[in-house]
């Protein structure tokens, strides 16, 4: 009994200083690494927070849903235009962005939910195409081609958190923002709605039987999912300070399946991961070679070919990952 | 597997590695990033900028005022959010002093917003043309001795109706900023000189049949004088083309916008193209324009420029070649009036740019005005074959034409009207008018 309680202690202390260390990494990454990393980090942290939403859907709800990259340009548009072109005051445009995107998925939740693989994947393929033709062809609201640019910069109680003078503090805004996220999806999916959830993919017959609103479920994960995707707008075309029709339709999506495949789908830290190489990647290797899509492509289809569960779900599979988790106290 | 394994991970570290070195630079070398597309549909224009930066910096024997001279290449693909952030990793990542670009309308509209954050950055803007680049929304760091789509049509507008006598007009073209704002400029100089109206037809970009547009086009063309190409690149060929095989050319006579009859696809237009006329402040056959129009030393400066490009690259030079080369040697000249000294005299520099004297520009000459856009000639072209080859030949020159055309004594009054847009300024003559949407360069409407 005794041993048993001395190695939850240890094991507890050892979790405990990898936490430090990491947080700590984390917390002083301004204070050591380039204005470029840094301008990296906070983009790799709310990209991340786009692909953990899209994962949310794809692992425990088995849906692939497109529609993320819409409702994180319908947030994004939604900011841009309240103020910019309407100048609204600062926090109004932030909370109806997140409002419109949630909007924006109950509408098309009603439709999609109820198929499911590819005809949900198609389905949501086509919304970002209603989304994009809107931003592109409604010029009188988004300014078509040109898109929304000169997006005010944050001023939260009287200190700017522009992305370009102070890349420091909108880093901070950006980690907070993003540690908070991450820790509710987690969160939601541990809570007994999130088994649920990732009940209805495994048998939603039987989950019927048993008296679950498995419609229900799966409509309200999928509004959860696209106010994570919102947040991540309203993040993006701060930092930006643009948003545009290009940046809501292809490369996204491409840059988010990409990004969610290698990390791996069903590891909690596979988004970032995969965020994290595949942003690295594309700006690493784009000075050096001006075919670099062509080295990222290969890159990918190795990945994909040498493991199928992405470099998350590859690790895990590994001696020596199992042997590190221990090592830093989890099981 | 293994192997596998180590040969991914190699790969990814070596090409952490790898990177390392662009980080740490040479204090003595001037960096310059120089931006444009180099995928998708507007790739050509990115390549013709790159082309011709690149010719300057052999021309001045790859240095500046005696510190070698790198250029960063960066693709931004002719979208707004990818340039900026190729324009901030350029910036981060590379350290560069100054940047060339960007190339299409809506990446400069974007850019000029992005350079606010960094007054301190010279950038010099190569072929991107709506006009509040360099006017609403103009940065005193951002230069721009190119064009607008406003400015190199407003007097082909006053010329079809003054010389051509077209009052009525169809004008089809590519669904976004830049032919806005081409016809914005076309509509206000049409209207002024006379004309009535000005049918607007707008069609996504990349195009490839227009028979449905066409078709339209057949069933009202008896009450129109001519069509108005506003498109460029395949889908002005595909445009074209099809205006033949409909056999709207017994019924309609034909006319482009600036690029609509770029050089680089005039050979692909063929013989029928000859004589079609178009506006702009560019031409690639220069040196046959009518005795008088140009003094010997401009056409010398022209030939001198052409016959390096094509010596290089074996293609007669487009307009962004040429604005690419400009924008190098503008800068050169800005980096020689502060004696090399960038990183210290940042604001000195910034001033000279504005003062740059361009009298000596391949184009012709021309002058930053206060906003710093070129003010410069501005040319009816006409297709025509010389040597076995057809160029765009000037047939009229306008002399110094500003941003502001022919407002350019009521610039404030000019600035309040809207920028032009899908729908800014209405077609209709009438309407321009009396919605008090003018105003007219004295400020009063026609009766």
């Amino acid at each position: 009994m005794a041993t048993a309680n001395d190695t939850n202690i240890n094991k507890n202390t050892r979790r405990l200083i990898f936490y430090l260390v990491v947080g700590l990494l984390i917390a002083s990454l301004p204070y050591w690494i380039s204005r470029f990393g840094l301008a990296l980090s906070t983009q790799i942290m709310y990209l991340s927070i786009l692909v953990m939403s899209f994962t949310f859907m794809a692992s425990h709800g088995g849906l692939l849903s497109l529609a993320q990259v819409s409702f994180f340009g319908i947030a994004g548009y939604t900011l841009g235009i309240l103020s910019v072109k309407a100048v609204v005051p600062f926090p109004y445009p932030y909370f109806l962005g997140i409002l419109m995107a949630a909007a924006g998925a109950a509408i098309l939740g009603l439709i999609a939910i109820r198929v499911k693989a590819i005809p949900f994947l198609m389905m949501t393929l086509a919304f970002g195409e209603i989304t994009y033709g809107t931003a592109r062809h409604w010029s009188s609201l988004t300014n078509g081609d040109n898109g929304i640019n000169d997006i005010p910069d944050l001023v939260l109680f009287g200190a700017s958190f522009s992305a370009a003078k102070e890349p420091i503090r909108f880093y901070y805004l950006v980690l907070v923002i993003f540690i908070f996220s991450f820790w509710l999806l987690n969160r939601i999916n541990s809570s007994p709605f999130g088994l649920a959830h990732q009940a209805t993919k495994q048998s939603a017959s039987r989950l019927e039987a048993l008296g679950y609103p498995v419609f229900a479920i799966k409509y309200f994960a999928f509004i959860i999912s696209a106010v994570f995707a919102g947040v991540a707008g309203l993040l993006g075309s701060t930092f930006e300070g643009t948003i545009n029709p290009d940046s809501i339709w292809f490369g996204t999506i491409m840059f988010m399946m990409i990004a969610a495949i290698l990390g791996g789908v069903n590891s909690p830290i596979g988004p970032i991961v995969g965020v994290t190489v595949a942003i690295c990647l594309e700006r690493f290797i784009e000075p050096m070679t001006e075919h670099y899509r062509i080295v990222t492509g290969a890159v990918f289809l190795f990945s994909i070919l040498l493991a199928r569960q992405g470099i998350m779900g590859f690790l895990e599979s590994t001696q020596f990952y199992r042997r590190a988790l221990r090592a830093c106290g989890f099981d | 597997m293994r192997q596998w394994k180590m040969i991914l991970t190699g790969f990814i570290v070596a090409g952490l590695l790898a990177s390392g070195p662009f980080a740490a630079t040479a204090a003595e070398e001037i960096r310059i990033g120089v931006a444009g597309p180099h995928t998708g549909f507007a790739a050509e224009f990115g390549a013709a900028e790159y082309k011709g930066a690149e010719l300057a910096l052999e021309e001045l024997g790859g240095q500046i005022a005696g510190r070698p001279v790198k250029l960063f290449k960066s693709d931004t693909g002719c979208d707004a959010s990818q340039a900026v952030k190729k324009f901030r990793d350029t910036l981060l990542r590379d350290k560069v002093h100054a940047f060339i670009g960007p190339v299409c309308g809506n990446e400069g509209m974007a850019i000029v917003d992005w350079a606010k954050d960094y007054p301190d950055l010279p950038i010099i803007v190569a072929y991107a043309a709506p006009e509040d680049v360099t006017m609403r929304k103009r940065q005193y760091n951002v230069v721009r001795p190119g064009w607008t789509g406003t400015q190199t049509n407003y007097y082909l507008g006053e010329y079809v109706v003054k010389e051509l006598g077209w009052k009525r007009i169809i004008m089809i073209g590519q669904d976004y900023s830049f032919p806005w704002g081409q016809s914005h400029g076309f509509i206000r100089g049409f209207c002024r000189a006379g004309g009535e109206k000005v049918l607007k037809i707008y069609h996504p970009p990349n195009t490839e049949d227009y028979s449905s547009y066409l078709l339209k086009i057949r069933s009202m063309a008896k009450d129109y004088d001519a069509l108005a190409m506003n498109t460029a690149g395949s889908d002005a060929v595909a445009l074209f083309k099809q205006f033949f095989e409909f056999g709207l050319d017994k019924q309609l006579k034909l006319f482009g916008f600036t690029n609509a009859l770029d050089s680089t696809s005039l050979e692909t237009l063929g013989p029928k193209a000859v004589g079609l006329i178009s506006g702009m402040h560019y031409v690639e056959g220069l040196e046959y324009a009518p005795k008088g129009m140009f003094t010997q030393e401009v056409i010398d400066r022209w030939l001198r420029f052409k016959k390096a490009y094509m010596q290089k690259y074996n293609e007669v030079p487009p307009c962004g070649a040429e604005q690419g080369y400009v924008c190098l040697m503008l800068y050169n000249k800005a980096v020689l009036a502060v004696n090399g000294d960038i990183e210290n005299k940042k604001r000195e520099l910034l001033g000279a740019m504005h003062a740059a004297d361009m009298s000596d520009a391949p184009r012709g000459p021309f002058k930053l005005d206060q906003f710093g856009h070129a003010t410069q000639n501005v040319y009816i072209r006409q297709v025509q074959k010389h040597e076995g080859r057809m160029v765009n030949v000037p047939i009229k020159a306008y002399k110094d034409v500003s941003q502001f055309t022919a407002y350019e004594d009521m610039k404030d009054d000019y600035m309040a009207q809207p920028p032009s847009s899908r729908d800014y300024p209405p077609g209709d003559c009438k309407d321009l008018c009396q919605n008090g949407l003018g105003p007219y360069p004295d400020g009063k409407c026609p009766k």
